[in-house]
């Protein structure tokens, strides 16, 4: 089972301890200050130095702060698309992450939760945020025999479903919808810390076929439209992929999140460099 | 690139073909095989009939409608072989003949309908009564008589006669029509007995050698019979002391002796017929025909309409095994067609809603 | 040009049209999924040839239907000018037709027989009727009618070119034995009788078979002279001579009496009608073939005539138009990428 390494850049309110770095007071490495041992009746903090130094001459005691866990919470598209099966399965790569979430959740200490949503929220795959260590193995249970289908509407209805705590979020979606969607989406979940994993597949743009004829049915609309593939055609449709790529990366950076893009199998250490601030997926 | 590689690669294209293409390619096929107009030589039932029409006066009878028009039995029988001889099978043949006095004359030879269909109705639609040659209507004579034109013919041609049944003069019942097989061949009748059966109508050939119809027209209730001048102007109607009343034949000669009476074989006065007086007026002759008929082994056919006529004419005993060359592009066509509906309706295809693209478009979202 | 009248055989299967609509609904078949749309550039080309290729099947569905309902365009009357004659024959149906045609010196005391059947010689009418079914075989552009004549004139069949029908009128006519009497006048009227009415087509001809004359009433001979004339109708009499009768032309020593014989007397008067007239003496078959053959030599000025032009069938059009379009079709299906590289 991959893992990869998160962090995020801000303090975590949780209660519970964790890695990451809070805003509760407790015991930590992290120094805040001093404050009066009649108010903080914790004698083995004492820092005599400043005592002495005290101007009031009061007993000074160490206030440090303590390392919390978070929320961690996949938000998952199940429309249609993500049905899609290319070079590989799209709903494959979507188990791998979610498992590779699941697992470092874990391993961090981190509640982990898991939202689909495809019109409507998917209720049945719902997995309440829980430190529970069966998390993981229950959420790809859940996935299991889940069939992408219908739109992504039900996305915009997950922040309702979300932690109330800010919390990391794993967008995991090919946003294959229009981009005043993403945008209010992404608007509706600027409470959380956003990460958009775009699961795209080579199929999708740079493997297409070079000539024939292809009658197209799109999955979510049930549209069809024949295509005679030809060299020229092929050249616009992967610039118009590379246009969208592009155009999803500007909103997402009008959000102040970086896109994270699976464009083959999931690399679980790839999506640590992103973390780290590598920005070698999001171009 | 050799043959066997040049085979494989069309294999495999044609294995990776949906069940459309192949269907569509299957209905490709087949209508190409229906351009080169393929025929199957089989054989389909046609009916051959020499069509017999009585002209004598009594047709001229008004007891028919057609569209609410009072109209004769003459041109009611021509309105229904009108409306029959489209629906015959092509192949069928059909002769015209009228009959008058005691004897027929054929106007044309069989032909087939198909193709000489307006020249056989335009010569239908000249029939009438003015073709009459004589005022006589001896109706089981002419019968005989058109028995024995389809045998001249040599074909195995039915015939269909179609009569009132109104005798005139009339028939003493005892000299109703025989057969008689072992008469010599010979002229229009048989003279058997030069003083006792004279003028019996007799037919010479075998019971049953000549298949057919006689076709009854006319009304249930006696009608007065039109009268016609040669050219076919009406003068009124028939009278009763214009016509015979009594048969001429068992009343004795004209130049016999007063009280002279016809004896059979043994010597006995046959009954001389009672007069009934209406021989001036005329209805369908319904028992007579169907057992004059039954006697001769023609069929009986009381004409009401012209389904009923084609329905008695296309009986299966008429049929005669007609050289026929089936069209195969119908049934090619259809099949293609069927196909083609059926490579239309997926419902009918079994196919999923969509294929996927890519490799594992098979089993997806199965974990193992 | 006259429209083109188009007509189904088998209109029971139009019903099946509608199915042709099937290929025009967008239902599932070789389809592949792809994950959006929008990310296909839109291309014209392609989407034109995604309808071409409905209307192709819907086409080519239609295409069957139509040869399966038969379509066909029915036979057309069409005007053509051919070398020949508008002929009615007028034929003598009279009993006397059934005696045979005897060389001539030949007395007819010597012919013992009831219809010609014992001797080898062949009757009048039948030889009279093997000719003209020859002449009419040997002249397909001719339009022939046909009266026979007894008591009352009984027209058989008005012009026609099938040689099926003239055959069977004249097959026809040696079935059974002939009628008793004749009336030649009113056979002359009812054979006129077919051009009254008619547009002058071509020459006009009423080719009169008889082995006999006949006197003519007053009446009838100014009803004759009018109809003959109006309608300038030539007129071909065959006559075949019985044994021992005089011929239709005098010759030295005729007494008075053969004089007024009927046939002299109708010679007479059809040669003085003032129209195209020709009297043959058939006295031996010899004679009776050379008396056709000279009519089918005179008589052929151009003739306007209507042929009917045979029914089309467009039904193999229909299939091979289908044929065509599933070609079409099937190359496509070649084409088709079912799977991704």
């Amino acid at each position: 089972m991959q893992e990869f390494h998160y962090k995020v850049h801000w303090r975590a309110r949780g209660q519970r301890q964790g890695f990451h770095a809070a805003t509760t007071q407790g015991s930590g490495m992290e120094f805040v200050g001093h404050a009066p041992l009649s108010g903080y009746s914790d004698p083995r903090r004492i820092d005599i130095r400043a005592s002495l130094a005290s101007p009031t001459g009061d007993w000074l005691v160490r206030l440090h702060r303590t390392r919390a866990a978070l929320p961690v919470c996949v938000l998952l598209d199940l429309s249609a698309s993500m049905g899609f099966a290319g070079v590989r399965r799209k709903f494959d790569v979507v188990e791998a992450f979610v498992a590779a979430a699941g697992f470092s959740a874990r391993r961090t200490g981190d509640a982990f939760g898991l939202i689909a949503a495809d019109d409507t929220i998917r209720e049945q795959v719902w997995l309440p945020v829980t430190h529970a260590r069966s998390a993981v193995q229950t959420a790809l249970t859940r996935l299991e025999g889940v069939t992408p289908s219908g739109g992504s509407a039900g996305l915009l209805e997950a922040l309702h479903w979300l932690p109330r705590t800010r919390s990391l979020v794993f967008l995991v979606s090919d946003f294959h919808f229009p981009l005043d969607m993403l945008s209010s989406l992404l608007d509706g979940l600027a409470h959380h810390e956003v990460v958009p994993i775009v699961v795209w597949d080579g199929a999708e743009a740079e493997r297409l076929p070079g000539f024939g004829l292809i009658e197209l049915a799109d999955p979510e609309t049930g549209r069809h439209r024949t295509v005679l593939m030809r060299a020229g055609l092929r050249r616009r449709w992967i610039e118009r992929v590379a246009q969208r790529r592009a155009d999803l990366c500007k909103c997402f950076a009008t959000h102040r999140t970086r896109p994270f893009f699976v464009d083959g199998a999931f690399e679980a250490d790839a999506l640590t460099r992103y973390f780290l601030g590598d920005d070698e997926h999001a171009r | 690139m050799s043959l066997a590689d040049r085979f494989a690669g069309l294999r495999d294209a044609l294995r990776g073909l949906s069940m459309r293409s192949r269907l569509t390619g299957v209905a490709m096929l087949l209508l190409l095989i229906a351009l080169f107009e393929p025929h199957w030589k089989t054989t389909r039932d046609a009916f051959d009939f020499v069509v017999t029409l009585d002209v004598t006066q009594s047709m001229n009878v008004m007891d028919y409608e057609i569209d609410g028009k009072e109209t004769s039995r003459l041109n009611y029988a021509k309105h229904t072989l009108r409306q029959v001889l489209p629906a015959l099978p092509c192949g069928s043949r059909i002769g015209w003949s009228i009959f008058t006095e005691y004897r027929v004359l054929l106007l044309v030879a069989p032909i087939e309908v198909c193709d000489n269909y307006h020249e056989l109705l335009d010569t239908l639609d000249r029939i009438d009564g003015r073709m009459a040659w004589a005022n006589a209507s001896e109706v089981a004579k002419g019968v005989f008589w058109s028995m024995r034109s389809v045998k001249e013919l040599g074909g195995s041609h039915g015939v269909l006669f179609i009569t009132d049944g109104h005798e005139s003069p009339p028939l003493n019942p005892v000299l109703r029509p025989v057969l008689d097989a072992k008469s010599e061949k010979g002229q229009g009748y048989t003279y058997m007995d030069q003083t006792t059966w004279q003028n019996k109508p007799v037919y010479d050939g075998k019971p049953g050698d000549v298949r057919g119809l006689i076709v009854g027209v006319g009304g249930e209730t006696l009608k007065p019979i039109p009268k016609l001048d040669p050219e076919g102007h009406p003068m009124g109607y028939w009278g009763a002391d214009e016509v015979m009343q009594i048969d001429v034949i068992t009343a004795g000669r004209t130049g016999s002796a007063a009280g002279e009476k016809m004896v059979d074989e043994g010597g006995k006065a046959v009954a001389t017929m009672k007069p009934t007086m209406t021989e001036h007026l005329s209805s369908l002759k319904d028992a007579y025909l169907a057992g004059f008929a039954r006697e001769v082994e023609l069929g009986y056919h009381r004409l009401s309409d012209p389904a009923g006529l084609l329905r008695a004419m296309t009986a299966p005993e008429f049929a005669r095994p007609a050289p026929y060359q089936a069209d195969v592009r119908v049934l090619l066509a259809s099949i293609a067609f069927i196909l083609l509906v059926i490579a239309h309706v997926p419902a009918l295809l079994r196919i999923p809603r969509a294929r996927s693209l890519g490799r594992q478009a098979g089993k997806r979202f199965s974990r193992t | 040009m006259a429209p083109i009248n188009l007509a189904f055989s088998e209109p029971g299967w139009l019903l099946s049209a509608p199915l042709a609509l099937l290929p025009l609904l967008r239902r599932d078949a070789d389809t592949v999924n792809y994950s959006w749309l929008a990310l296909v550039p839109p291309d014209p080309l392609s989407t034109a040839l995604g309808w071409l290729l409905r209307i192709v099947a819907a086409a080519v569905m239609l295409a069957i239907t139509l040869g399966l309902a038969g379509l066909h365009r029915p036979q057309v009357p069409v005007e053509r000018v051919g070398k020949g004659a508008e002929i009615v024959l007028l034929l003598d149906r009279s009993r006397s037709m059934d005696e045979p045609l005897l060389p001539k010196g030949s007395q007819p005391a010597l012919y013992s027989g009831r219809r010609g059947e014992s001797a080898d010689l062949e009757s009048k009418g039948r030889m009279a009727r093997r000719l003209l079914s020859e002449f009419s075989a040997n002249r397909p552009d001719d339009l022939l009618a046909l009266v026979l004549f007894s008591a009352s004139p009984i027209p058989v069949m008005s012009f026609t070119q099938k040689q099926d029908m003239i055959q069977g009128a004249i097959t026809a006519g040696g079935v059974g034995k002939g009628l008793s009497e004749t009336d030649m006048g009113r056979g002359l009227l009812a054979a006129a009788d077919f051009f009254d009415q008619r547009a002058y087509a071509g020459s006009r001809l009423i080719l009169l078979v008889s082995d006999g004359g006949a006197q003519l009433e007053p009446g009838m001979r100014e009803r004759l002279t009018t109809v003959l004339k109006r309608n300038r109708i030539g007129l071909y009499w065959i006559y075949i001579r019985s044994a021992g009768a005089r011929g239709i032309r005098a010759e030295a020593g005729d007494s008075e009496a053969m004089e007024s014989a009927p046939e002299r007397s109708l010679h007479r008067f059809f040669e003085g009608l003032g129209i195209p007239y020709r009297a043959y003496e058939a006295e031996d078959p010899e004679a009776l073939k050379r008396a056709i053959s000279d009519v089918s030599r005179l008589e052929n000025l151009p003739i306007q005539y209507q042929e009917m032009l045979p029914r089309f069938d467009f039904a193999t059009r229909c299939y091979a138009v289908a044929a065509v379009g599933c070609l079409l079709l099937f190359a496509a299906a070649l084409m088709r990428v079912r799977r991704w590289p």
